[in-house]
């Protein structure tokens, strides 16, 4: 599913140039669960952004479903992060301003979905994530918890085949940490690429396989439980 | 504590200059809009008040329905003056005056023309103020033949010589000797003049009739007298005075006249209403009005306001990031109140920066405004030192008004809140601010309506058919300087020049200040009177003029009884109720009656416009003026493309008849653009100052459209990460200020509507408003508003989402 070849990030200022990335290659294959670990500025979080297409790669290839979208322009990035994968950030990142289900139908609309489908689908996915009774609330009135466990639709509803998720538990206390982990296993088990930035070790516990990053280069691989990967 | 306001103040002006420069940029040009608008006002509103004793000055007026004909006139009677102030003890001084437009004036060898020959009695000094430099104000004009030059005049006549004493003639008529020298007319009195001669002077000076009105006419009353009693006993004395003359005149006693209904009265105008409120036939020039003053009253106040709501906007908007700051010194110990006198400080500092750069932007743009307005406004300590002492006062309210709403929300913050981070801004108070978006929107809106209905009504009235064909028509003005004798030679030299069609003397021509007469219809009761305007005209008018008959024939040489005929237009036709003209005669009214003033009508030509568009088409008469009688016009119609060369043939021929007489001409095209003098000025300053208030609006909006860009950077980002497209979010981002902007129009149109079909009201020919233009101006409001956002929303559907999102 992805594949990079001597993937780099240079981050330049004025006076600095940070390499973020150097030469990254790794495979990544669909219905995998991968943890991506490593200290703070070690270049994780740039690796999750150029795997979800936010960003793209200084030099180095990205196959993204076969494709090669390390040169590829905003718009055509754009097309397919929204058809392919879905997010989740630490802290949630839910609009303010948009009620639980406007946030959840939101990906819908950039898709393109007429209103009709859009409502079942939400309230399908908001009733298999047990936060339907919440649907009319605004995000700053539930708790860490219930807001991840907002994002977690929100990433899913459109049936992305990856997420990615930066951290999905460090805002949260652990029982509702475990309910995330929980809830991204479970997708994992329907077939859902996931791949997830973590320092948390128990989280880590939860994927297949572990990529250990340092100074933008991985240092390690370890598969922790055997796989039943699909090619 | 003051001078940590000041610092804190000026170090939050240099920490956002983005907001800063908007925020000075709109104040500075709204006040110095407004105060360009204001002086404009004060000027208008200054008028006649120069006057000692202006508040007791009054000019009499005549009012009356003669058969189908309400007429509101100036032009009083020669013995009116005499009889007034004899039997009058509040009466303390009368003037009557004159004003004769195209006098030539010969000194020596030099001919001059005077556009602005005034007469007046003796009197004239002891009524009006004005500053006499030489001479005896109560002999200046005692005598017949003597003259009062103003001061350019008599600089243009006699160069630095002293003019006291030296002699003049005027129209190789009058001889007079210059008794005094007074300073220029003021550009705000509503009659200027650069020659006062002695009315006795004129023979008409002693006119007995109290039909025949020439003359306007001023009255001084004394210090305790009622004008409205005195204006109870004016109509017992008109009738007093009339009486005796009405049965020549008319065939019937005073109590017939009433009992037909008809009415003939005479009324009184304070001469400081006369510049804004006045509009009678005979006015010296054309006045203001007042319906201008209220709707530039209207601007000022509008653009001001909407800087201040820029301010207010922008101020509020900028709460997330001052919050921190107010919260601080709460918890310091500041007490709410120490904090709205420190916002307010802010903003007065704010209006006092913008005020200077408004005086400078005054400075820079007065002479271009004077030039629009058609003023000479000066602004400067001594001309407007009441107005400049005013401006503190300015900056205060400015300041004030800007700074109120921003003060009193920024310090109301819960410190807690603030400090530890809850600080949220409510919906609530960004709908706040697009109200006030609307209303600067609804308010641009309306000005851009009434800045295109103008428009289109002057455009309306340049392109109407006139009824007579004004192109290629050069006129001949002041024909008679050349002389009786000489003028039909004239006329037979210059039509052999195949580039002159055709050429006529008339007396007036549309544009003109037509004499009018009373008239009825032979065998009629004498009382059944009409006013007709008088266009004494030669054989080849109607055709120069490209005027249409409706029925019968024009004058015509093989014709000998046509010199006491008459050809009426279709309105005289009408009002004088006249079926057939073959058999109907006219009767021209005269003290004694006078039977050869009864004639034939011969014919009746289409109606045409010889007055203002302003006003319904009047009746009128014609009447043959006999080849080489007096005449003051001469139209000639010239061949499309010669008019440049044939000018100079005709001012050669001219220059031939050895007449000393200067040429002078006009174009018969131009010839009522005078009476839409301040339409065209409401047009120019109502563009500028509705693409004025649009731009502060607009940079108003482009502050605001930053700052909420700018507080939605996060939401972008999330947006953008779950697939939201540059599209999607330039959309987002622009709706929220053109739904705004939509619903502007909502509330502008119905006002604009109103505001216009009061204003076309003036108008005797107008235009329907048509719709388009209120969704053209909701157009152009919308494309600017969209122009001014899409920047913003652009750059923030550009960016990096990751960018908005790292630093959470």
């Amino acid at each position: 599913m992805i594949k990079t070849e001597k993937l780099s990030k240079v981050f330049r200022t004025d006076e600095v140039e940070t390499t973020a990335l150097n030469e990254v290659s790794f495979e990544i294959k669909e219905g995998e669960f991968v943890a991506i670990m490593g200290p703070s500025g070690c270049g994780k979080s740039t690796l999750l952004n150029i795997m979800g297409l936010l960003d793209n790669p200084t030099s180095g290839n990205y196959y993204f479903l076969g494709q090669d979208v390390s040169k590829s322009t905003e718009r055509q990035r754009a097309n397919l992060r929204k058809q392919n994968i879905g997010f989740v950030f630490q802290n949630f990142n839910l609009i303010d301003e948009l009620t639980v289900f406007e946030n959840v139908e939101l990906p819908l609309i950039y898709l393109g979905m007429p209103t009709r489908e859009r409502k079942e689908r939400v309230e399908e996915v908001l009733t298999q994530m047990q936060i339907m009774h919440r649907k009319k609330h605004f995000p700053l009135q539930l708790s860490g918890g219930q807001q991840q466990r907002v994002a977690v639709a929100r990433a899913v509803i459109a049936k992305p085949a990856l997420i990615l998720a930066d951290e999905p538990t460090g805002n949260l206390d652990s029982v509702h940490g475990e309910e995330v982990m929980n809830l991204l296993s479970d997708l994992n088990n329907n077939g859902t690429t996931i791949i997830m930035v973590t320092h948390s070790q128990r989280d880590a516990e939860y994927s297949q396989r572990v990529m250990r990053l340092f100074d933008g280069q991985i240092i390690n691989e370890d598969i922790k439980k055997s796989s039943f990967v699909m090619s | 504590m003051f001078k940590t306001l000041l610092i804190t103040a000026y170090r939050n002006m240099l920490r956002k200059p983005g907001f800063t420069i908007i925020n000075i940029t709109g104040l500075a040009i709204g006040l110095a809009a407004c105060i360009l608008i204001l002086l404009y006002i004060a000027d208008e509103l200054s008028y006649d008040r120069f006057h000692e004793k202006s508040d007791r000055i009054y000019r009499i007026t005549v009012h009356g329905v003669f058969g189908n004909n309400e007429f509101h006139s100036t032009y009083t009677a020669a013995p009116m003056a005499a009889a007034m102030l004899s039997e009058f003890p509040e009466v303390e001084y009368i003037t009557r005056m004159m004003l004769r437009p195209q006098r030539s004036v010969r000194i020596d060898e030099k001919v001059f023309i005077e556009d602005r020959f005034f007469y007046a009695d003796s009197s004239f000094f002891d009524v009006f103020s004005f500053e006499l430099l030489a001479g005896d104000p109560k002999k200046v004009l005692s005598e017949p033949g003597h003259i009062v030059l103003t001061e350019s005049t008599a600089k243009r006549y006699f160069g630095d010589e002293d003019p006291i004493g030296k002699t003049l003639v005027e129209d190789n008529r009058f001889h007079y000797t210059v008794t005094g020298l007074m300073k220029d007319v003021p550009s705000n009195s509503h009659f200027k003049f650069n020659v006062l001669a002695s009315f006795t002077t004129l023979p008409w000076h002693s006119n007995p009739s109290w039909f025949n009105q020439s003359a306007q006419t001023y009255i001084v009353l004394s210090e305790n007298a009622d004008p409205n009693e005195m204006r109870a006993k004016l109509d017992p004395f008109l009738y007093r005075h009339i009486g005796e003359q009405l049965p020549k005149f008319l065939g019937i006693t005073v109590d017939e006249f009433e009992a037909s209904g008809q009415t003939y009265g005479y009324g009184m105008q304070n001469i400081h209403g006369i510049h804004l409120h006045s509009n009678l036939d005979g006015e010296y020039e054309v006045n203001g009005s007042i319906t201008y003053v209220y709707l530039f009253s209207a601007i000022a106040f509008f653009i001001l306001l909407i800087a201040c709501i820029n301010f207010m906007n922008l101020s509020t908007a900028r709460s997330v990031s001052r919050a921190k700051e107010v919260g601080v010194r709460k918890v310091l110990g500041s007490q709410r109140h120490q904090l709205i006198r420190q916002f307010l400080g802010e903003s007065l500092l704010y209006s006092i920066v913008a005020m200077i750069i408004a005086v400078i932007l005054i400075e820079i743009s007065l002479p271009y405004f004077n030039h629009i307005a058609l003023k000479q406004l000066s602004f400067n300590l001594q001309s407007n030192w009441l107005f400049i002492m005013a401006l503190p006062i300015f900056v205060g309210i400015t300041g004030l008004v800007a700074g109120s709403y921003p003060a009193f929300y920024l310090s109301s913050f819960q410190p807690i809140k603030v400090i530890k981070g809850q600080f949220y801004q409510g919906m609530s108070k960004g709908r706040f601010r697009s109200i006030l978006v609307l209303f600067q929107y609804s308010i641009s809106i309306l000005l851009i309506i009434a800045t295109l209905v103008i428009f289109k009504q002057l455009t309306y009235m340049q392109d109407k058919n006139m009824g007579y064909d004004e192109e290629h028509v050069v006129v001949i003005k002041r024909v008679n300087g050349l002389g009786n004798n000489a003028m039909p030679v004239f006329k037979q030299a210059i039509l052999k020049n195949p580039d002159i069609i055709n050429a006529s003397y008339s007396i007036d021509l549309p544009g003109d200040d037509y004499s009018s007469n009373s008239i009825g219809v032979a065998g009629r009761p004498l009382d059944e009177i009409n006013i007709v305007m008088m266009q004494p005209a030669d054989y080849d008018f109607i055709e120069t003029m490209g005027i249409q008959l409706a029925e019968g024939r024009w004058f015509d040489r093989e014709f000998a009884t046509d010199s006491v005929a008459v050809i009426i237009n279709q309105t005289a036709q009408k009002r004088l109720g006249i079926t057939d003209i073959h058999t109907e005669k006219i009767v021209r009214h005269a003290t004694p009656p006078d039977p050869h003033l009864i004639s034939h009508i011969i014919g009746v030509v289409e109606d045409f416009h010889f007055e203002s568009l302003h006003r319904p088409i009047r009746t009128m008469a014609f009447y043959l003026l006999p080849e080489g009688s007096w005449a003051n016009r001469l139209a000639v119609r010239v061949q499309a493309g010669k008019m440049k060369e044939t000018i100079d043939f005709l001012e050669a021929q001219w220059h031939t008849m050895e007449s000393g007489q200067p040429f002078e001409y006009s174009f018969l095209d131009q010839s009522l653009e005078k009476f839409y003098k301040n339409d065209k000025r409401t047009l120019t300053i109502y563009t500028i100052f509705s693409l004025l208030a649009i731009f502060v609006a607009s940079i108003g909006l482009f502050g605001l459209a930053a700052y909420t860009t700018e507080s939605r950077t996060r939401e972008i980002g999330i947006r953008k990460v779950l697939g939201a497209g540059e599209p999607n979010i330039i959309h987002l981002l622009s709706k929220e200020f053109t739904k705004w902007v939509l619903l502007a129009n909502v509330i502008a149109w119905p006002l604009a509507y109103l505001l216009m079909a009061n204003w076309l009201n003036n108008f005797a020919y107008r235009i329907e408003i048509p719709w388009y233009l209120f969704v053209l101006a909701g157009l152009i409001a919308m494309f600017v508003a969209l122009a001014t956002v899409i920047y913003q929303a652009v750059k923030a559907a550009r960016a990096n989402p990751v960018e908005a999102l790292k630093y959470e």
